[in-house]
């Protein structure tokens, strides 16, 4: 099997940067809906949906990232990803597209600052008029508090 | 699974799943031999068991087991006629083959290289039976000569007369190799050679039935000898004969043989065929096993997910149709449609009822397990320790069984462990050295009870109280402020050990704070008493199902929330005047009963928002209460909204929220929408403890 020299990405929208998570994370692309709060939990988890009759927790990255928060608009999309074989929820602004990345593109994170945010950045990929922010989605949802977005 | 090249796939499967089921059996009686000691119902099932497992296993050329089976099938059977006395080296020999068998078993489901020493099991058993032969009470071979004597007056005469006379009177007996085929020969040889030393009065097996053939490994004589021959002689004369492979000489006990004979019931000689082709009486779950199917647990819980599914919507349809009828009550359509609504609803009610039948399983499948564990506990442990079970026949739903296994083996560790003491220490506390272990199951009230009752050295709580504080677990006020109870509450905290060494067995103790998670992760509760010097009580309550169950839909402010109905004891509209606060908390006079019941508030006892010092009448009240016991103090829950009473599937909330404070999962509804399902026991207990609080606040401000 010939060597994967790319990568295919879930591009979306958080605030005013573009993030990436790899492709085999996301189970599924939905609209946002009702949201039921469940008290005692993470201080990012909004609470839990109802998916084709299931229940997930739906986490938000924004209050992750310590972003301000803001209203959803029609764009605000909720990727249902597998961490650690469960599926979560989580909320972004809006999903623009998929992409593939050569792997030759993307700076890995060990080279940018040695931040809190290089515990969930695995990377940053360089494409044409834009940089993307690559997530390692299992740290950002799991990790301990940050101290602040990706700069 | 390795390929058999004579075998189907689906034949290697049924064998195995037989062959467990054999293993489990085996495993649950031998345990009980030992603690029972010889019953004859006892024997004889385990003989049948055995027996079937080597003709499954032999039939498939699975020799090695065969061989094994054969084995312990001759123990057995000696065990059986009464030739061999139930010694600890043969319980620890037998349950060795039945190791030996499950490494034989698990070869061949995965075909790994598990090494089994069949050989040497198989001698670990002859030599049992040799030693356990040796000293054949003289209890057991009257017994077999006694129905002798029973049926034969005849001989009962010789032999009274024979002591009248003061004659010199032995008990011979020699053992063949099981596997001689000439067994029957040579029983007649040996009756040969002892007519030539005296008079035989009786003999087992009598001439008869070794003219028939019906001959077991042994055959005993009480003879009145012609000369007072030294017993080693008699011995090797004995042993003179061909296949004789141990020969015994002993005293007759006349009394004890008589009175033996006079119990005995006079059955005449009962030709039993040898060792090997015992006829397997034929047991009624022998029948009722013919009438069942195995089913993969995939399937069963594929199918009881979409019944779960099913009940939603059927409650759904019935809202709808309720709406429809209402609306268009003259339409000839819409009437129809009802009609066949109520009919679908009556059969998903039954379909639900029957599924979580089947998914019920006795908890005794589970218990079976573990007087092997305590067993093998108390002889590593060197303690003297018997586990009793009660109630093995309680249903549970078979999801929560697979989940209290792994708890229930710590807490029995754990007692086994720490809580009971050392034979000489109970002895010295006016103890009986054998401590007993209750395992109890019941239903009560929609939930099963388990309880594990230890009568060892309870918790001590000054040495919990104090290693908490060292832990930095509370502070030394806190410490000081808490009740008996309370410091016995404390070893579910994570981190606490109070073993004073770390044992093999149950590691640092530390597995509390696990177990108490594990049983909360199932919507269930653990409470534990204890009593210096006497004993200590795990008790755990879960639910009867973890699929569904029958809620009330309440509604406080925005937010609906399901109460499982279990917990409920009423619902009442709220009266202004039945409302006070009391030390900032507001509580409910229930004038009725004459009971005072605090009030929360489920925005405050969820986190959601601040505790208010300000009275404030809610619509309703639902009065709650953990279960029935004294101990239990109901609470009044406020709420703006009785929605509805309904089935309730539950949902998990998954890890990822972590363990969330008065929630025990979710559900969702007909119409799509999310609800939280409360957690009552654990909202109870908070507000009792803040009431402690209180109280604490109130006789500060007094000091």
């Amino acid at each position: 099997m010939a060597e994967q020299h790319e990568r295919q990405l879930v591009v979306f929208e958080l605030g005013n940067e573009a993030y990436g998570i790899n492709i085999n994370a996301v189970r599924e692309i939905i609209r946002m809906q009702a949201i039921t709060s469940v008290p005692d939990s993470p201080e990012y988890v909004r609470g839990v949906i109802n998916l084709r009759g299931r229940v997930i927790p739906v986490a938000d990255l924004r209050r992750r990232f310590r972003l301000p928060e803001t209203e959803a608009s029609a764009d605000t999309r909720v990727l249902v990803v597998d961490i650690a074989g469960e599926d979560i929820g989580v909320v972004v602004d809006a999903v623009t597209e998929v992409k593939r990345v050569l792997n030759s593109a993307v700076e890995p994170a060990s080279t940018l600052s040695t931040t809190d945010a290089s515990y969930y950045i695995e990377g940053i990929a360089k494409l044409d008029n834009q940089l993307l922010i690559l997530l390692d989605l299992e740290h950002a949802l799991r990790g301990p508090a940050l101290a602040g977005a990706a700069a | 699974m390795p390929d058999y090249p004579d075998i189907s796939p689906d034949e290697l499967k049924v064998f195995l799943d037989e062959a467990e089921s054999l293993l489990e059996s085996l495993d649950e009686h031998i345990v009980r031999l030992e603690q029972q000691g010889p019953d004859d119902e006892l024997v004889r099932e385990i003989f049948r068991v055995a027996h079937t497992l080597k003709g499954s296993s032999g039939m498939l050329g699975f020799e090695e087991m065969a061989r094994l089976t054969h084995s312990m099938e001759d123990t057995l059977d000696r065990v059986r006629k009464g030739t061999l006395a139930v010694s600890e080296a043969m319980i620890d020999a037998l349950l060795m083959s039945l190791d030996g068998l499950r490494g034989l078993k698990d070869r061949i489901a995965t075909g790994a290289d598990i090494p089994v020493d069949v050989d040497s099991i198989i001698a670990a058993l002859v030599v049992t039976a040799e030693a356990g032969a040796a000293p054949v009470t003289q209890a057991v071979s009257n017994r077999t000569l006694g129905s002798v004597l029973a049926a034969d007056s005849a001989a009962a005469a010789r032999v009274l007369a024979a002591v009248a006379e003061h004659r010199v009177i032995r008990l011979l007996r020699a053992e063949f190799a099981p596997d001689s085929e000439w067994i029957a020969v040579r029983c007649l040889q040996v009756m040969n050679e002892i007519e030539s030393l005296g008079e035989v009065l009786a003999s087992s097996p009598t001439p008869a039935e070794i003219d028939a053939e019906a001959v077991g490994t042994a055959i005993e004589a009480i003879v009145a000898l012609n000369a007072d021959t030294a017993d080693e002689a008699l011995e090797a004369t004995l042993r003179a004969v061909d296949d004789v492979r141990a020969a015994h000489v002993a005293d007759v006990d006349v009394t004890a043989l008589m009175l033996a004979a006079a119990d005995a019931p006079a059955v005449p000689s009962v030709l039993e065929t040898p060792s090997g082709k015992g006829e397997a009486p034929t047991s009624p779950r022998g029948e009722a096993l013919q009438s069942s199917v195995r089913i993969e647990v995939t399937q069963l819980d594929a199918m009881m997910n979409m019944v779960g599914e099913l009940v939603i919507d059927r409650t759904r349809v019935a809202q709808l149709t309720r709406v429809l009828g209402e609306r268009f009550s003259d339409d000839d359509q819409v009437r129809a449609l009802s009609e066949t609504a109520q009919h679908i609803e009556k059969i998903v009610d039954s379909l639900h009822e029957r599924m979580m039948q089947a998914r019920m399983l006795p908890v005794g499948l589970l218990f079976s397990k573990f007087p092997r564990l305590v067993r093998d506990l108390s002889r590593s442990l060197n303690k003297q320790i018997r586990l009793e079970l009660e109630g093995e026949d309680t249903e549970i739903d078979r999801s929560v069984i697979e989940q209290i296994k792994d708890p229930l083996v710590h807490l029995i560790r754990n007692a086994c462990d720490h809580g009971i003491e050392t034979a000489e220490a109970r002895e010295a506390a006016g103890k009986p050295a054998q401590s007993t272990l209750r395992l109890v199951a019941r239903h009560e009230q929609g939930q099963i009870v388990i309880a594990l009752i230890d009568d060892g050295r309870g918790v001590d709580a000054e040495r919990v109280r104090a290693k908490a504080v060292e832990r930095g677990l509370i502070s030394p006020e806190k410490a000081e402020r808490l009740t008996f109870q309370e410091c016995v509450e404390l070893i579910f905290e994570p981190g606490l050990s109070t073993a004073a060494q770390t044992t093999e067995v149950s590691g640092r103790g530390v597995g509390m704070d696990i177990v108490r998670r594990d049983i909360e992760s199932l919507s269930g509760h653990i409470e534990v008493e204890s009593h210096p010097g006497e004993g200590t009580t795990f008790r755990m309550r879960l639910p009867l199902t973890l699929a569904t169950f029958r809620g009330l839909l309440v509604g406080c402010g925005r937010t609906t929330y399901a109460i499982p109905l279990t917990y409920v004891r009423e619902t009442l509209r709220a009266n202004a005047d039945e409302m006070h606060m009391v030390g900032g908390k507001q509580v409910m006079h229930l004038r009725a009963r004459d009971a005072v019941l605090p009030v929360i508030w489920l925005d405050e006892a969820l986190g959601r928002t601040e505790r208010s010092t300000e009275l404030r009448i809610p619509s309703y009240v639902v009065v709650v209460r953990a279960s029935d016991s004294e101990s239990e103090r109901p609470m009044a829950v406020a709420v703006d909204r009785l929605i509805d009473q309904q089935d309730i599937v539950v949902k998990s909330l998954g890890g990822f929220l972590g363990r969330t404070h008065g929630v025990a999962g979710a559900s969702i509804l007909g119409d799509g929408q999310v609800v939280l399902i409360l957690d009552i026991p654990t909202l109870i207990k908070s507000s009792q403890q803040d009431e402690h609080a209180v109280t604490e606040a109130v006789l500060e401000r007094i000091a």
